[in-house]
Order: C-alpha cells, then sequence, then structure tokens
C-alpha cells in the first residue's frame, strides 16, 4: 500500500479494463457493454435517419410540381410510408435508446446497465429488424399503406403482396428492442444507482428516462397486439378486422394509436430531458422546479394515454367521447409549458452562455413552440374536421417531432460528444448548419400548413395545376432540399470533430453531474469506483470527484474473482443493498437474435410448419444464457468498501431480475388487457354482430385445464424445501395437462374462428393462455434443472421466486381466458341488434 | 415501502386513467344498449350515469390523494406526489362534456 | 393574404355556416396563437440576450404563471369554445329537414344516392342551396375520407360503418370533393364535384338523375 496514488490508480484501471473491456476483431460481435451498445445504438439510427432523409426528398422532388412524372403512385406509396416508418421506429426511438443506455450508468454513478445481454440482444433485434424493412424496399416489396397501415387497405383482399406482412413482422421484431430497452431501463434506473442517490436526487434525465420507459412498457404491447392480430388475419383468416365477417377496422385504429399517441411523447420526453439537463448547464444555475418538471412529466405521461381518439375525429365517434380527449389533447399543454417555463427561469436566472447547443435550443424554442400550438388547434374537434389527413397534420407533426426531437438532439449532439470522442467542437461549420437546417425546416413546413388548408390532402402523388398548391409545394421542396444540405453539413461538422478536435482535460462545460467525472472517452468500466451521493445529483463536482474515483476511494474499488461489480440500492433512498454481479460477455445474444430474426423471415415466406422450430430454438437459447447465472453455494456478505458489506445479488429478496420480471408481466398483463379490451370493442361496434353459428364452449376442458391451472400455481411455490423437487415434479405435470387440453380446445375452434371475429377473438385469448402455460412448463422444468444442479438453496431461492411470479400470473389470466367464451356468449346472445 | 413510496406519486393518475377508461367504456355500451333514449325527467339515464360517475371519479381521485399524503411528510418525494395528483384531480375537467354534449352518433 | 386562401378546394374559402363556424375558429385560434408564440420567443430571446432581465421575477412565479394558469385558462376557454361550435355545427338545421344522401366511396370513385326520389349519380353530388345536407358516408372496400372544404368538414367512409356530416352551401355553384384517407394507387384521382342549385332548380335537376336500385342508407 506504497503506491502512489496515480499508480495505483493506473493498475485498477489495467484490472478493471481486463474485465470489463470487450477485445477488438470478433470479440465486438460479443460486446454487451453500454457505452459500445448505446454508441452502435445512435450510428445505427443515424444512419436509417439518412436514409429516412433521402426518402424525404424523393417525396419533395415528386410534390414540388404539379403532375411530377417522377414516381408512379405504387413507388410513391412505398416511398411515403417508409419513409414515417424509418424516421419513427428506425431512427427516433432507437436513437434516444442508445443515448439512454450509453448516459444513464454514468450519469447515475453506476458501471452498466442492469441486463447488459438483453441490451445486446435489442440492439441485433433492431438491426435485423431493420435491415429488413430497408431490403425490403431495396427489392420493392416495401410496405406502403402508409406507416399506420390502417385496415382493410393493409389486409390481405387489398394488399394481397409480402408488403403489409414486412411491416409487421419487420415492426414486432424490432419492437422487441423497445420492451427490453424499457424494462432494462427501469430496472437500471430504479435499482442500479450509486450509493445515496435517492429517488429525489437522481439527475432529471434519470427522471425523464424512467418514465419514459414506463410509458413504453404500457405503451407498446397494444401496438404488437395490433401487429399480431393483423398478421394472424392476413395469415390465417381470422377475421379480427373485417367488416364482413364480424372485425372492425376501428379495432386497428385504436390499438394503433393506444400505440401511436404515447410514441409522441415517448419520442419527445427523452429529448426534453436532455434539454433539462444541457440548459442548466450552459445557464450556470440547476434547473428551477426539479420536483414540479418531475410532476408535470408525470402528468404528460398519463395524459398521452387519453388522447389517442384525436387521431379518429372523423370516424363517426359521438361528440361527449370525443370531448374527453380532445380536452386531454389540450390539457397536455400544460405540463409541456411547465417545463418550457422551467427552463426559461432557469436561464433567467442564470448566466447562460451562447454556445452551439444554445443555438440548437434556440431552434428547438422557435420550432417546437410552434408545433405545439398548432398541436392545440388541431386538438379542438371542429378545426380537426378541416384539417385531418391534409398537409397541415404533415407541418404539424413534423414542427413537434424535428422541433421536439431532432433540434434538442443536435444540441445534445454537440453537448456530449466530447464526451463520447474527448474530444471538443472546432465550430467551422456548426453556425452555418444550424441556420441551413432551421432556414431549410421553415420553409419547408410553414408553407405546408397553408397548403393543407388549401385542401391538399396527405399523401397524393399528383394534384392538378388549378388546384393552387404548386408554388406553395415548390417552396417546400426548395426548403427540404435546403435543410437537407444542413444536415449534410452537420454529418461533416461531426466527423471533422472526431477527428481533428482538440482533446480537453475533463468536464469542457462545467457540468454538475456524474458522466463527466470520469476520463473521455469513456473506459468500459465507466468508473473504477463508485461515489457515495449526497446532495442532488446534478449539483455535483466532477472536476474534483473524477480523481478520487479514478484512485479507487469510493466503493468497489477493488476487483474480485474477476467478476462484474456493481451497487444495487433501494429504489427510493438509495441506500446500498446488494452486489449486483453481472453476466459476461458473450455471442449468445447475437445467436440468440439471428434464431428470432430467423423465426420472422419464416413467418414472412410463410413456412409456418416450420417457424415454431425456430422458437423453440430461441427459447434453447435463451436457456443458455443462464449457464453463468446463480451461485452454487451460500455466500457471506460481501465488502464493498467504506466498512460495508453486502449480499451477492442473488441472497436478497429483490434482485434485478425479480424487478425485470415484475415489469415484463406489467407489460404482458397490458397487451391482454388490451385483447380483452378489442373483443369487447368488436362486440360494441363491429358491423355483423353476433355471429350466426354458435360460439363454441367446452366446459369439460375449461375445468381441466382451470384445475391444473390452479394446482401448478398452489405448487409451485417460491421457498425451498425438501419437498420443492416433488412440487416441480407435479407442476410441470399439470402444465403439460393444461397444454394438451388448451391445445385440444384451440384445434377444435380453428375452422370456425376464420368464419367470426367473435371465435377468432376466443382463439386468440386462448392462444394467449397457451403460450403462458407452455413457458410456465418450461420454467417449471427449468427450476427442476436448477435445483438438481445445485444452484437452489433456502438462501438461494431467485429461480423459484421468478417462476412463482409466472404461475400466479399465468393463473390468473389462464381463468380469465377460461371465463372469457362464457362471457362472449352471454354478451352476443343477450344484446344482439 | 419502497414500491409504495413510488406507487403514491402515481396512484392520482392511475386512478384519472381508469375513470376515463370507464368512462369511455360506459358511454359507448350506453350507446350500444339505447341508455340514452332512456329518459328520466329532463335527462337521459345515460347521461345521469355519466354524470354520477364522473362526480365518483373526482371524490375517489380525492380520497387517494388525502390518503397517499395522510402523514403530512414533508420529503421531496412526498412533494412531487402532492403534485402529481392534483394535477390528476384537476384533469378530470376532461370529463366535463358528459353534463352537456351529444351523447351518441 | 386573404386572396392567397382561395382555392376550389380550400377550408379557407368557406361557402356556407359549417364551413364557414370552422374558417372563424381558426382565425381566431391563429390569433391567439400569433401572440403566444412571440410572447414565449419573446421571452427566451430576452432571458438569452439580456441576462438578468428576468430576475426579479422568482423562478416558481415563472413556472406558476407561465407554466400553469396562463395555459389553463386558455385552454380552458379554448376548449369550451372548440366544444360549443362542434356541438353548433352537428345540430345546426338550417331550411327545414335536412336533405340526406349517401355518399359511397369505392376504389377509387364516388356513387350517391339521394333519399328524396330515390335518385342516384356518379362523381357529382347535387344539393340544394340554404338546406342543410346531411351525408352518411360508408365505403365498399377500404378507407376513404368524403371531403368538401368549402362546404364543411371530412368523414372517414369505413366499411361496415356508416357516419354523418353535415355540410350547407349558402350560394348555387361547383365546389371541389376529394377523398382525404389514403386508398391505395388511385387515391389521387378520388375527386368529385358538388353541384348546388337554388332550391327552385333542384327538384328538376334532381328528377333527371337515373333512378336508384337499391334507397339510400
Amino acid at each position: 500500500m506504497t503506491q502512489s496514488p496515480r499508480k495505483s490508480a493506473l493498475r485498477l484501471h489495467r484490472e478493471l479494463t481486463a474485465i470489463w473491456g470487450t477485445p477488438p476483431g470478433w470479440g465486438r460481435l460479443q460486446a454487451v457493454n453500454h457505452t459500445i451498445i448505446g454508441k452502435r445504438f445512435m450510428m445505427t439510427a443515424l444512419v436509417f435517419f439518412a436514409i429516412g432523409g433521402i426518402l424525404a426528398m424523393l417525396i419533395r422532388t415528386q410534390l414540388a410540381t404539379t403532375q411530377s412524372a417522377f414516381l408512379d403512385a405504387a413507388s410513391y406509396a412505398q416511398v411515403f410510408t417508409m419513409h414515417g416508418v424509418v424516421m419513427m421506429f428506425l431512427f427516433a426511438i432507437p436513437f434516444f435508446e442508445g443515448l439512454a443506455m450509453y448516459l444513464l450508468p454514468k450519469m447515475l454513478g453506476s458501471r452498466d446497465l442492469a441486463f447488459p445481454r438483453m441490451s445486446a440482444y435489442g440492439y441485433w433485434c433492431y438491426l435485423f429488424g431493420g435491415t429488413f424493412l430497408v431490403g425490403a424496399l431495396v427489392a420493392g416489396v416495401a410496405p406502403d399503406g402508409g406507416w399506420f397501415m390502417y385496415t382493410p387497405l393493409s389486409s390481405s383482399t387489398y394488399s394481397p403482396g409480402v408488403n403489409a406482412d414486412v411491416w409487421l413482422l419487420g415492426i414486432t421484431f424490432v419492437e422487441i428492442s423497445a420492451l427490453s430497452a424499457a424494462v432494462e431501463i427501469l430496472v437500471s434506473v430504479l435499482k442500479l444507482r450509486a450509493p445515496g442517490m435517492s429517488l429525489t436526487r437522481m439527475p432529471i434525465f434519470a427522471w425523464y428516462m424512467l418514465i419514459v420507459a414506463g410509458m413504453m412498457l404500457i405503451g407498446f404491447p397494444p401496438l404488437i397486439l395490433g401487429s399480431i392480430l393483423l398478421e394472424a388475419e392476413r395469415a390465417f383468416g381470422l377475421p379480427f378486422f373485417d367488416p364482413t365477417r364480424g372485425g372492425d377496422p376501428l379495432l386497428w385504429q385504436h390499438l394503433f394509436w393506444l400505440f401511436g399517441h404515447p410514441e409522441v411523447y415517448i419520442i419527445f420526453l427523452p429529448a426534453a430531458g436532455a434539454l433539462s439537463t444541457i440548459i442548466p448547464t450552459l445557464a450556470r444555475r440547476p434547473l428551477e422546479g426539479y420536483e414540479i418538471v418531475v410532476a408535470a412529466v408525470i402528468a404528460l405521461a398519463f395524459l398521452s394515454f387519453g388522447l389517442w381518439v384525436h387521431h379518429m375525429y372523423t370516424v363517426g365517434i359521438p361528440h361527449v367521447a370525443l370531448s374527453f380527449f380532445s380536452a386531454a389533447s389540450g390539457l397536455a399543454a400544460v405540463p409541456t409549458g411547465v417545463q418550457i417555463f422551467a427552463w426559461l427561469a432557469t436561464l433567467a436566472h442564470g448566466k447562460p452562455r451562447m454556445s452551439v447547443p444554445m443555438l440548437h435550443i434556440f431552434g428547438f424554442m422557435f420550432v417546437f413552440v410552434l408545433g405545439g400550438l398548432t398541436g392545440v388547434m388541431l386538438a379542438m374537434v371542429p378545426f380537426d374536421w378541416q384539417a385531418h389527413d391534409t398537409h397541415f397534420v404533415v407541418a404539424h407533426l413534423h414542427y413537434v417531432l424535428v422541433g421536439g426531437f431532432v433540434f434538442p438532439m443536435l444540441a445534445a449532439a454537440y453537448y456530449w460528444l466530447p464526451h463520447i470522442f474527448g474530444r471538443q467542437a472546432v465550430q467551422h461549420l456548426s453556425h452555418a448548419a444550424f441556420w441551413m437546417i432551421f432556414i431549410g425546416f421553415n420553409l419547408t413546413f410553414f408553407a405546408m400548413h397553408l397548403t393543407g388548408l388549401r385542401g391538399m390532402p396527405r399523401r397524393i402523388s399528383i394534384y392538378p395545376p388549378e388546384a393552387g398548391w404548386e408554388t406553395l409545394n415548390f417552396v417546400s421542396s426548395m426548403g427540404g432540399f435546403i435543410m437537407t444540405t444542413g444536415f449534410a453539413l452537420v454529418a461533416l461538422d461531426l466527423l471533422l470533430l472526431a477527428v481533428f478536435g482538440k482533446p480537453f482535460r475533463r468536464n469542457p462545460w462545467q457540468a454538475g453531474t456524474l458522466e463527466w467525472a470520469m476520463p473521455t472517452p469513456p473506459p468500459a468500466y465507466a468508473f473504477a469506483s463508485l461515489p457515495e451521493i449526497s446532495a442532488r445529483a446534478d449539483q455535483l463536482d466532477p472536476d474534483r470527484l473524477g480523481p478520487v474515483l479514478a484512485s479507487g476511494q469510493g466503493y468497489l474499488g477493488a476487483t474480485r474473482h474477476g467478476w462484474m461489480e456493481i451497487i444495487g440500492v433501494d429504489m427510493v433512498t438509495g441506500k446500498p443493498e446488494q452486489v449486483v454481479v453481472l453476466p459476461k460477455r458473450t455471442c449468445l445474444p447475437l445467436l440468440t437474435a439471428i434464431a428470432t430474426g430467423s423465426f420472422f423471415a419464416l413467418l414472412l415466406v410463410k413456412l409456418y410448419w416450420l417457424a415454431p422450430l425456430a422458437l423453440l430454438i430461441v427459447t434453447a437459447l435463451f436457456l443458455l444464457w443462464t449457464r453463468d447465472c446463480g451461485l452454487k453455494s451460500d455466500l457471506a456478505a460481501l465488502a464493498v468498501g467504506h466498512g460495508t458489506d453486502l449480499p451477492h445479488h442473488y441472497q436478497t429478496a429483490r434482485p434485478p431480475s425479480y424487478w425485470a420480471m415484475v415489469f415484463t408481466l406489467t407489460a404482458d398483463a397490458t397487451l391482454f388487457a388490451s385483447l380483452l379490451f378489442g373483443s369487447l370493442f368488436l362486440w360494441l361496434s363491429a358491423p355483423n354482430w353476433p355471429p350466426e353459428s354458435v360460439i363454441p364452449i367446452d366446459a369439460t376442458t375449461s375445468v381441466i385445464s382451470a384445475v391444473a391451472l390452479i394446482v401448478a400455481a398452489g405448487l409451485g411455490r417460491g421457498t425451498f424445501t425438501s419437498r420443492t423437487v416433488g412440487n416441480l415434479c407435479i407442476v410441470a405435470v399439470a402444465y403439460a395437462v393444461a397444454l394438451l387440453a388448451l391445445g385440444y380446445v384451440l384445434i377444435e375452434i380453428h375452422a370456425e374462428a376464420t368464419r367470426h371475429a367473435a371465435v377468432a377473438s376466443i382463439f386468440a385469448v386462448k392462444a394467449y393462455a397457451v403460450l403462458h402455460v407452455f413457458i410456465g412448463l418450461i420454467l417449471s422444468l427449468f427450476c427442476l434443472w436448477r435445483v438438481r444442479r445445485g444452484y437452489v438453496s433456502a438462501r438461494r431461492d431467485l429461480d423459484l421466486r421468478l417462476g412463482r411470479q409466472w404461475h400466479l400470473f399465468t393463473l390468473t389470466t389462464g381463468l380469465i381466458a377460461l371465463a372469457f367464451p362464457f362471457v362472449i356468449n352471454l354478451l352476443a346472445g343477450g344484446t344482439g341488434p | 415501502m419502497s414500491g409504495r413510496a413510488v406507487f403514491g406519486i402515481l396512484i392520482g393518475w392511475i386512478g384519472w386513467a381508469g375513470g376515463f377508461l370507464l368512462l369511455y367504456v360506459l358511454q359507448a355500451t350506453g350507446c350500444r344498449a339505447g341508455w340514452d333514449g332512456h329518459l328520466l325527467g329532463p335527462i337521459s339515464a345515460l347521461r345521469l350515469l355519466l354524470i354520477i360517475t364522473t362526480v365518483a371519479i373526482v371524490l375517489v381521485l380525492i380520497w387517494v390523494t388525502v390518503k397517499a399524503n395522510r402523514h403530512g411528510s414533508t420529503s421531496s418525494l412526498a412533494r412531487i406526489g402532492v403534485l402529481a395528483n392534483s394535477a390528476a384531480i384537476l384533469a378530470a375537467l376532461c370529463f366535463t362534456g358528459v353534463i352537456w354534449l351529444r351523447l351518441c352518433a | 393574404m386573404l386572396a392567397g386562401c382561395t382555392g376550389d378546394l380550400s377550408a379557407l374559402d368557406p361557402a356556407g355556416p359549417f364551413a364557414g363556424a370552422i374558417a372563424n375558429l381558426w382565425w381566431l385560434m391563429l390569433a391567439g396563437a400569433a401572440a403566444i408564440f412571440l410572447l414565449v420567443l419573446g421571452l427566451f430571446l430576452l432571458v438569452i440576450f439580456r441576462p438578468g432581465s428576468g430576475r426579479r421575477v422568482s423562478p416558481s412565479r415563472w413556472i406558476w404563471m407561465g407554466g400553469i394558469a396562463f395555459p389553463l385558462v386558455t385552454l380552458i376557454a379554448l376548449i369550451g369554445h372548440g366544444l360549443m361550435r362542434g356541438e353548433y355545427i352537428l345540430n345546426l338545421g338550417i331550411g327545414g329537414a335536412p336533405f340526406e344522401v349517401e355518399a359511397r366511396g369505392s376504389r377509387w370513385r364516388w356513387d350517391f344516392r339521394y333519399a328524396e326520389g330515390v335518385r342516384t349519380s356518379e362523381a357529382i353530388l347535387h344539393i340544394p342551396t340554404g338546406r342543410t345536407v346531411v351525408v352518411t358516408a360508408t365505403s365498399d372496400d377500404v378507407i376513404h375520407s368524403f371531403w368538401v372544404p368549402r362546404l364543411g368538414g371530412k368523414i372517414d367512409a369505413i366499411p361496415g360503418h356508416a357516419a354523418t356530416v353535415r355540410i350547407l352551401a349558402d350560394r348555387p355553384g361547383i365546389y371541389g370533393g376529394i377523398c382525404s384517407e389514403y386508398c391505395g394507387t388511385g387515391h389521387d384521382g378520388m375527386v368529385f364535384e358538388v353541384h348546388a342549385h337554388a332550391p327552385e332548380d333542384f327538384a328538376a335537376v334532381l328528377a333527371g338523375l337515373p333512378e336508384a336500385q337499391e334507397p339510400a342508407r
């Protein structure tokens, strides 16, 4: 212990790098580190942004003149559909996911996210799914029904080709990464923070991402459900959306927008979180109104789920129902206003300095406020009756998304790129690039408001000269080309920064957040030791803290068994409660994503009999992930420094994976609830109800399945005793019985299910139960195997408790699924028109 | 206790969302069943039902807000909870259309 | 500026009370939005370029006044006004019993059926002036949207559903109509015209149309 601090810091750096680092070359395929995965997400998203931008240029070229012959109607349909799909699903969401993955552990004073392999898996799913969609565009079979894919246009009758399947399968594939990122972010923010960082000491960005991740958890399942149902209609003829067979096109609209509107806020809020971080730094003053901003973001999150029908004002919904959505849409401006005025208050009371990020913040203010104002206009029902589906809406949504996401992200890029590359901007092109984007954008889209009010609908490829839209469209197109040049300049500028930027010592912006208390570019392990936080974590002093942490004076400032260790805290108080040991880098996420991709590819080429095999391979691969999880013997508490001893996470009541299961089941329950409400909606709204034929009900199999599920949940206990092995065997047998009984019902009703949506919804609900019973069976066998291999003891019963959660969930949803046909029968029989 | 503290800052809005869904379902079901044509004095049965439901939602929201902050905690998290829950009560304004707007198409 | 708002399909060039009510709402909101935009952007530029100028107002006052009180009052007033105007449009009946028409969209044409006289027409909708016309929109295939910007709002034509919109023309004339929901490659050309006739001429126009095979919905 006679080494100088500098020497010991170097030694620690070498040891930690050996443990946390990713080897070069082929080893990069094993990467699970949040810095690498975050950068990959952002880089890939930028490539898709460029592709989406090129598609936008094709649109603007087509519309620049009347009667343009540049693209035919069919190609134009693919171009505008893919522009929307790429920008929403392949650029905006993955980009902020990448930013969050990169920043969160660093801002929270941790070393990585809770499930590094899941982030890697999510990335590969996103990359493959996105490539799949863009590949379809190159092959000329891209989706062409608009990015929201309204049925029946996207049903097999009117889109017989593979185009719509590409959308449904590709997007669902990509959404796997969104859902896994949501669970990952929730658990990481709630559990993996620096000791002492209570919820209300978190940097504001973490609050934003926590809430956004919660929204993703509830918002994405309806879309995934809708995609599954529509694909089931297209592939197997289950008529959920076909009005001639008791389905309803409006069901798709409800499911899509129930996702689609929160989606807009899911995209805006991370950007707002970045602004709430950057503005205080540039104003040299902590964010004003921290608490009210958090409350406002919570309010916005919930309000955003109460306004999806404002995309559906023209479908004939009664005025009183529209009023709920209209008022919620309007009121959403209040929490947005709270944030804007919190930023203004921070700037007013600070000493703002002009810089390139500030320029983009000006761009944000100008553009986003206009977009918000037109949003309030569109929330007014009568005005929307005119403006809906015109270029006014196109203008509005670009003002909101470019203003609310692209400008803040440009500010964020100039703010955090020095962190990523360890170099500062040279600033030759930055200003010119900004003004080109800003002027080009406003030329393009300001004119478009008027084009829309003068009657130009969305998505038309040619318009007659006498319509009087040509001048406005020409202005829009010219503006679009100026904006594109601006983006090209930004790309060049950032490239120059990465290559020729001047290195800096530490914390170039004089920020008060933890991500600057580390060397830049950041090492794989982020912090050589973890800080103790005793103040709000946006008012720290990285310049003082950085060297202290680097020399190992914080928590976990030494290595042990080559473990990747971080600290898990109490989610509210931030009191340290466990040592979380992360799994090592591996190729498994990549292999599992390839297997998952082959499942979707098989569905696309309609090899339905082979697809279950791919699913089995996916399941087997996921089981392989668990090989290096867990402990084979009980451990004593581990010293983490500062005289603190903490248990290994495997021996605690609430480790990260426990919460991951809670959140996954929450998303799962949302999907199930959407399915039940969807069926109820069909009864309420769909034509051709009730079905002419009798709805099949099989009491015997229902009773057998119910008993089996009750037995499984009753014996699938969460504690380890001498009877555990016997119980688990019975659980597995019970699930097998339930699987057979429910599978039999599915086979019985599958033909009837193609004749009417009532039976189709029963089929869907039962199929949901079958899937859960199947996973329950796998989990019980998995627990048996873990017990046999010695991973489970009275103190190490996590596997059993995760199983217990699943069994109880399966019992609840299973019993509802079993009662469901009786309810449908009652409804359809009782009050048919 | 941890989960409960987090829940306390969301409870108002969870109630609002539940109330929103309940009103929307009741309104649609009522229109399908024809309750809007069933007059009870000056107003229809459906309107009366929706108004009563709205009042009940507001009362429940006020009740959970008061209950969530019963201990008068002054922690930062508790203050966020009071702000968020109060906002949820205010957002019940969204439902006032049930008093006077057209109920069914 | 107003000249820039005219056009065969311009919602800002209303030719009847329904479109007029909405156009008025637009001008009102435009004025309000312009004022709010200038206010917020002005405040932003002020605090950036005149550091310290906003310091007299406490931070919580900034947030509570600017972020809560002001938008809340403005929005409640606007939402109430918008709903009142919607109710007005949904209930307004002019010129006695409304004239009922069914508009049936199919790829890619519009067919119209008239309840009075059991007549039908294609691509041209004939209506009397000065009388509320209730259009019931429906579809044979995918979703379309019936829209005559100068006479009123739009309504989606959804297979299996029948939703209504009210339109009215004050003066005889020809008004443009267009499908505004994307319905496939022929979407561009799915236009139609509304011919509004003075009430005294209208009976003859209607009688001259071919008879419908089945009655309007």
